[in-house]
């Protein structure tokens, strides 16, 4: 899959595949061609080569119609002089369904989508989130064979975020629905996905399970993009590489030479006698947990996730930590 | 102490105030007295009912004597018109020929008196007396009774003429034919152009906004083009390509494939009011819904094509219902635009199909009849606002918003059919845009049109002499434009800061003062300046009529708004708090308003200033009253032109005008680019 703008390469030689029922994250930063890899799925912007491939069926030329897929925009896009009932079941009306069959299932998908008692009100009588499961509902409510979601949550506030970030997890759950979903936020791909796309300037940086691309990634990029993490340098030998004047915990197999040890916060734990020993540059309370940014006679910050009920060490006082995990590896 | 700190603000706004009441308030509420003031012949039962009571006047013997005397008609005339008379204020239509001979009606009139049942001749009887007094006795009956009555009820009764307040001149549509055939084509005119330059607009907007054009940028370019054109450029192009000698109906249709008789088959007509209505109007309508469309989020209509709409129900179900409030706003424009329109309906159809907006003028240039004029201006507006309630009340059941996040057009590209035909339409209307444009600068240098078609220049002689084309008009124009655009651009800005910042009493209500010459037709404006400065509380050296001033004066105070509108927008969405940290370090409002805010609103004051004097270039309607002999203007010599058949006089004077405009605006544009903002929308 290719797609240019003009002489921006924004997907470049691109090859995914989702199985039915998989919920699968596109994750990348904002221009790195996630959006675009989405909207090629439903037939909004056509490839400048390459192949959609629906069921076994290439769906290249359908148009968007006719793919049997929903889309959930970031800006919800739901009709402005329609309520939410007529939102919901304008897809049902323009495939013909009977208003008897188009109000039950109105109703139905309105209660798996929380918004039961709101099916009067137009979307400006609503507020973002109950748009949002109002433009959730209308692209369920035909039961498509793939939903599409493109940043669905970004326009909304952190508690609402989370929340409505579980029940479309549920939500795909319960109807056994696949679906392609496009974010620029790690945490909520790591929390929502079977399946992580890392992309970047267009291409597919890793993908893999939310625990592999976290604990394992292919990448300096990618260990620097998904979650906390930092980066030392280590030379092995032995089977034991070696940073920061100490040897670190490893699995077996490791080739000697130079490698990028990815030591994230959870990977360090608190020990007065433990050999990282630096000065304390700040100390902050998370509510899970103490983060602790210690500085390494080298220079070095260590960053360390560490009991939230230990005594905060005050900024500026001497600290020692341990390696608790084996942490990730990149070759050099 | 907060009346001191209010103090210097309110000293600005009554500075700013007064101005708009004396040069708006004043003379739109003088058109709106004037209606209501009827002068003329009074009506029979008023000459009865004025003869009567003067009759009683006398003292009993001499009135009989007098009545006896002056009741029997001296002549067949008098017979005959006072048994009519009579006749009418019984209530009785006259059973005889009233248009015949007098001689001949006299025997006709008797018998139908005797033929008449006893009662209702009884009638007739008891007002044929004072009948004869009140048409033809009357001048003696006045002097009889002189001392008993005051200057004023002598000289009405003397004259039988009076001015008196009435509803006649409102009322006249109902039963003068010839205006309620006026009235009928106004509308008839108004809602054909209304609908189709607004589908057609719609269309175009569509195909610009939604890829159904290549090239979007030209499409606006070319379809806005006409906002800047001198009066009547549509109707005299459309007279010089397919008049009785235009250029297709005669030169190719006629003279080169003997296919027509250009007497016969030409653009007057009906037709051709429309068709030129049409283009004139296409860029007020287009700037509304390109406005509309633009703001819509095309994830909409992406929503709608997952959904599995097809385009046709995208556009019917979720685009259009969109656009209705722009297409509203649209509709009741381009209604009012076409009701007052007097140029093309005079330059195409002339007086075979009159419209009110035309009959309005030749109340004014050739009856002086301000009375009818005033009350017709008034009754022009109802229409319109009758329409824009009716839409309202058709759309109100949703409130929604419209202003939908910049999504930005979707991508996907419009269905074949819809190009070709959206293509073809943009091109035809395009077409025919350039080609008013191309004919008039063809015009311009062509000897005579029709006739001599060699080239020349001298259409563009000016300075004097025996070969003047009169092009110093255009100097004059230019003069009064340049005078006014400065003073329009800054009064407005001002009021916007004052109605915006210093908030005093009534401000909102005069800000509507202010807009109204934009919402009110343009006739009204400059019949309001007749009125209102003819003979200003009756003293002659106040008069301002037929100096130059009066045209400054009103293009300053009709396009005002602009700047004013312009300015109330930038200082709403600017945080005040500049102007209070100013206040607090202890700067007085003069130095706020020189250094920290007015600076802001340079943009403002440059397009207050590009449209007063565009406008005062080109407008006709308000200011064709207010021309002279000493003071004229080359928008008014290019109606009488075009109306004359010089169609090279005036279209030398229209290029000279584009040419001024056009440069007008790349200076402002200048000016604006140098001032680091861009402005936003000419017009």
């Amino acid at each position: 899959m290719r797609k240019c703008f003009g002489a921006a390469i924004a997907v470049d030689d691109v090859s995914l595949s989702v199985r039915a029922g998989e919920f699968v994250a596109l994750l990348g930063a904002s221009g790195c061609g996630k959006t675009t890899l989405l909207r090629i799925a439903a037939g909004f912007t056509a490839p400048d080569s390459g192949r959609v491939v629906l069921d076994g069926r290439d769906a290249t030329a359908l148009p968007p119609g006719a793919r049997g897929m929903g889309f959930v925009f970031q800006s919800y896009a739901l009709f402005p002089t329609k309520t939410a009932a007529q939102n919901i079941g304008f897809p049902l009306r323009v495939a013909g369904r009977g208003q008897r069959e188009l109000t039950a299932r109105v109703a139905e998908v309105a209660e798996l989508c929380g918004i039961a008692g709101l099916l009067d009100r137009y979307p400006h009588e609503l507020s973002g989130g109950q748009q949002q499961r109002v433009a959730l509902a209308r692209a369920v409510a035909p039961a498509p064979r793939l939903l599409l979601l493109d940043e669905p949550l970004a326009a909304l506030d952190a508690r609402i975020r989370q929340r409505l970030r579980d029940e479309i997890r549920g939500l795909t759950d319960r109807l056994g629905m696949t679906a392609l979903y496009v974010t620029h936020d790690q945490e909520e791909a790591l929390a929502i996905a079977d399946r992580i796309v890392v992309m970047r300037d267009g291409r597919i940086e890793q993908q893999g399970a939310p625990e592999e691309v976290y604990l394992r990634p292919a990448s300096r990029f990618v260990a620097e993009f998904v979650g906390q993490a930092t980066l030392l340098e280590a030379e092995a030998a032995g089977g034991v590489p070696r940073a920061e004047g100490i040897a670190w915990p490893a699995e077996p197999g490791v080739p000697d030479g130079h490698c990028l040890l990815v030591v994230r916060p959870a990977d360090l734990a608190a020990d007065p006698a433990g050999p990282l020993r630096g000065e304390v540059e700040s100390a902050r309370f998370l509510g899970g947990a103490l983060r602790v940014v210690l500085r390494l006679p080298s220079g070095t910050r260590l960053v360390a996730d560490l009991p939230a009920r230990m005594p905060r060490p005050a900024p500026g006082s001497t600290f020692a930590l341990r390696p608790a995990a084996a942490p990730a590896r990149l070759p050099r | 102490m907060s009346w001191r700190r209010r103090l210097p603000g309110l000293l600005l706004a009554a500075l700013v105030a007064l101005p708009v009441m004396v040069f708006i308030g004043w003379p739109i509420g003088a058109v709106l007295a004037r209606g209501f003031v009827v002068s003329g012949p009074m009506p029979e039962w008023r000459l009865q009912e004025l003869t009567g009571q003067a009759l009683i006047l006398m003292p009993e013997e001499r009135r009989a004597a007098a009545l006896a005397r002056w009741s029997i008609p001296r002549n067949d005339q008098e017979r005959a018109e006072g048994l009519a008379t009579a006749f009418r204020l019984a209530g009785l239509a006259p059973a005889w020929d009233i248009a015949a001979a007098f001689d001949l009606q006299v025997p006709e009139a008797e018998a139908a008196l005797a033929a008449l049942p006893p009662d209702a001749r009884a009638r007739v009887a008891a007002e044929l007396a004072v009948v004869h007094v009140a048409l033809h006795r009357r001048v003696a009956l006045a002097f009889q009774v002189r001392d008993a009555l005051s200057p004023e009820a002598f000289e009405a009764l003397r004259t039988g003429a009076e001015t008196r307040i009435g509803l006649d001149h409102y009322l006249a549509p109902l039963h003068d034919p010839h205006l309620r055939r006026a009235a009928l084509n106004s509308l008839g005119f108004a809602l054909s152009a209304c609908l189709v330059t607004t589908a057609i607009a719609f269309a175009l907007a569509f195909a610009a906004n939604r890829g159904g054009v290549t090239r979007p940028g030209l499409l606006r370019a070319v379809t806005l083009m006409p906002l800047v054109a001198p009066p009547v450029l549509v109707a005299t192009a459309a007279v010089m390509l397919f008049g009785r000698r235009g250029l297709v109906t005669d030169g190719l249709l006629e003279k080169g494939l003997g296919l027509i008789d250009a007497d016969e088959t030409n653009i007057y007509g009906a037709a051709g009011v429309l068709l030129a209505q049409l283009l004139s109007f296409v860029p007020a309508a287009f700037i509304v819904l390109d406005n509309a469309l633009r703001r819509q989020d095309g994830r909409l209509e992406e929503a709608a094509a997952i959904a599995g709409a097809t385009r046709a129900q995208a556009f019917l179900q979720v685009t259009l219902p969109l656009a209705w409030p722009g297409l509203k706003r649209a509709l009741v424009l381009v209604f009012i635009l076409s009701l007052t329109d007097f140029g093309n309906p005079l330059l195409l159809a002339g007086r075979d199909v009159p419209v009110i907006a035309a009959v309005i003028y030749d109340e004014m240039t050739a009856f002086r009849n301000t009375g009818l004029a005033s009350a017709l201006c008034v009754l022009l507006l109802a229409p319109g606002l009758l329409l824009h309630l009716a839409l309202e009340r058709l759309g109100r059941r949703r409130r929604f918003d419209t202003g939908a996040a910049a999504g930005g057009p979707p991508e996907a590209p419009l269905p074949r059919t819809w190009r070709i035909g959206l293509g073809t339409l943009a091109g035809l209307v395009g077409g025919l845009i350039v080609a008013v444009y191309a004919t008039v600068a063809l015009g311009s240098v062509t000897r005579i049109w029709g006739v001599d078609w060699s080239l020349t220049l001298v259409h563009f002689a000016g300075g004097g002499g025996p070969y003047d084309r009169g092009l110093g008009l255009v100097a004059q124009s230019f003069w009064v434009a340049a005078l006014a655009a400065p003073a329009g651009g800054a009064l407005g800005v001002l009021l916007g800061f004052v109605v915006e910042r210093v908030r005093p009493p009534g401000g909102e209500a005069l800000a509507f003062l202010a807009l109204l010459p934009a919402v009110l037709p343009g006739l009204i404006f400059g019949i309001g300046y007749i009125l209102a400065f003819n003979l200003p509380f009756g003293t002659e050296s106040l008069a301002l009529t037929g100096t130059g001033a009066v045209l400054v004066l009103n293009i300053l105070f009709g396009n005002m708004f602009v700047g004013l509108l312009a300015a109330r927008a930038a200082l709403q969405r600017m945080d005040p708090a500049a102007e209070e940290a100013a206040e607090g370090m202890g700067a007085g409002l003069l130095r706020r308003l020189a250094e920290v805010t007015l600076p802001l609103l340079r943009a403002a004051l440059l397009l207050g200033t590009l449209y007063v004097f565009v406008d005062g270039m080109t407008t006709l309607s308000s200011v064709i009253f207010l021309v002279s002999g000493h003071h004229s203007l080359a928008s008014v010599a290019i109606f009488n032109e075009a109306s004359g058949g010089d169609y090279g006089a005036a279209a030398a004077k229209s290029m000279a005008i584009l040419a001024l405009a056009g440069l007008a605006m790349a200076a402002i544009w200048r000016l604006d680019r140098r001032g680091g903002r861009r402005l936003e929308g000419i017009r």
